[in-house]
């Protein structure tokens, strides 16, 4: 394609990195909308809604992701170093409050290591995701925020202060009852306002891209914009 | 109560006594009928393309603001654009 055009500028390193790796997750939710497709004929009534409703989302996120825009803006330098510092500071946060946790409980073994690794890297992979898809909507990186995003920015957090609230009146009555529990007061609170950062992204992240699960996206006149 | 005040949020769904009443609109169709995308369209309202798709499939009532800019970036009087529909009893 590129060769017909002498004048088309080359794509740098970078957008052809993150369109070789777009195309990998493509083919990957293409290939989980399939199973669940398939999965969804065992069922019937809401169920089966459900499972085509979740079907659709992942071909629609497919697409959305497989597109050579998606490619370009995430390789922008401005979202590189954002995306990228963003990841170190969650990561040796998560890594900090994940060993401690791991140390105050077990002490200076090495076989919790392994465990806290696993869970270290579980965690960064969740975030950074969440992140990514984020980032994809415009919800993240972006200074400038639209009133869908100012009104779901505003549930995600209720939704959030709401777990964080309920979470902190059930430590605070096993704090207060229950005095063994005041040494891990500080690691309980650690991973309390992780928790809700997490949980935050993800009710974010939920509310912003539900959408794709309602219409395909093919049908949305992609093609008609390529052709222009 | 609190279950139909969530789902009022989520769903654009206003409740006016004991009739519920959604915002429909027919902008996916307009959309077409001007040959615009989803991302084109987002770009010229100055939104992002995930306020445009939750517009059109109704799980977000936008501002008089932006209703009045979509009216007028169409051509089109508001009340052609945007409308009350009185919910079924079984959507409910």
């Amino acid at each position: 394609m590129s060769s017909s055009n002498p004048n088309k500028v080359p794509e740098s390193y970078y957008v052809r990195l993150n369109g070789w790796n777009n195309r990998v997750y493509t083919y990957l939710l293409n290939w989980l909308a399939a199973g669940l497709a398939r999965v969804a004929l065992l069922w019937r009534g809401k169920t089966r809604q459900r499972f085509e409703g979740t079907a659709r989302f992942l071909r629609n996120l497919a697409f959305y992701i497989g597109r050579p825009e998606t490619a370009r803006l995430m390789a922008e330098p401005q979202f590189l170093r954002q995306a990228v510092g963003e990841t170190l500071w969650l990561a040796s946060l998560i890594a900090v409050v994940t060993v401690w946790t791991f140390l105050s409980v077990y002490g200076f073994m090495l076989i919790p290591l392994i465990p806290a690794t696993l869970l270290v890297a579980a965690l960064t992979f969740l975030i950074t995701h969440l992140l990514y898809l984020l980032a994809l909507s415009g919800d993240a990186y972006r200074g400038v925020q639209d009133e869908g995003q100012r009104q779901v920015a505003y549930q995600a957090s209720s939704f959030a202060l709401r777990f964080a609230g309920g979470i902190l009146i059930v430590l605070s009555l096993c704090l207060a009852f229950v005095a063994a529990w005041r040494t891990w007061a500080a690691i309980d609170l650690s991973l309390l306002v992780l928790a809700t950062r997490v949980i935050y992204l993800a009710r974010l992240a939920h509310l912003r891209w539900a959408v794709l699960a309602i219409i395909p996206l093919e049908d949305e006149g992609e093609a008609l914009a390529e052709q222009k | 109560m609190k279950r139909w005040q969530s789902k009022s949020r989520e769903k654009g769904v206003l409740y006016m006594g004991k009739q519920s009443w959604h915002v429909a609109n027919c902008l996916r169709e307009l959309r077409r009928e001007h040959e615009l995308t989803q991302e084109k369209l987002a770009e010229d309202l100055g939104v992002t393309r995930h306020t445009i798709l939750a517009l059109e499939v109704g799980r977000y009532v936008p501002s008089i603001e932006l209703a009045l800019r979509l009216a007028a970036h169409f051509q089109r009087p508001l009340e052609t654009i945007f409308w009350l529909e009185e919910n079924q009893e079984n959507e409910m």
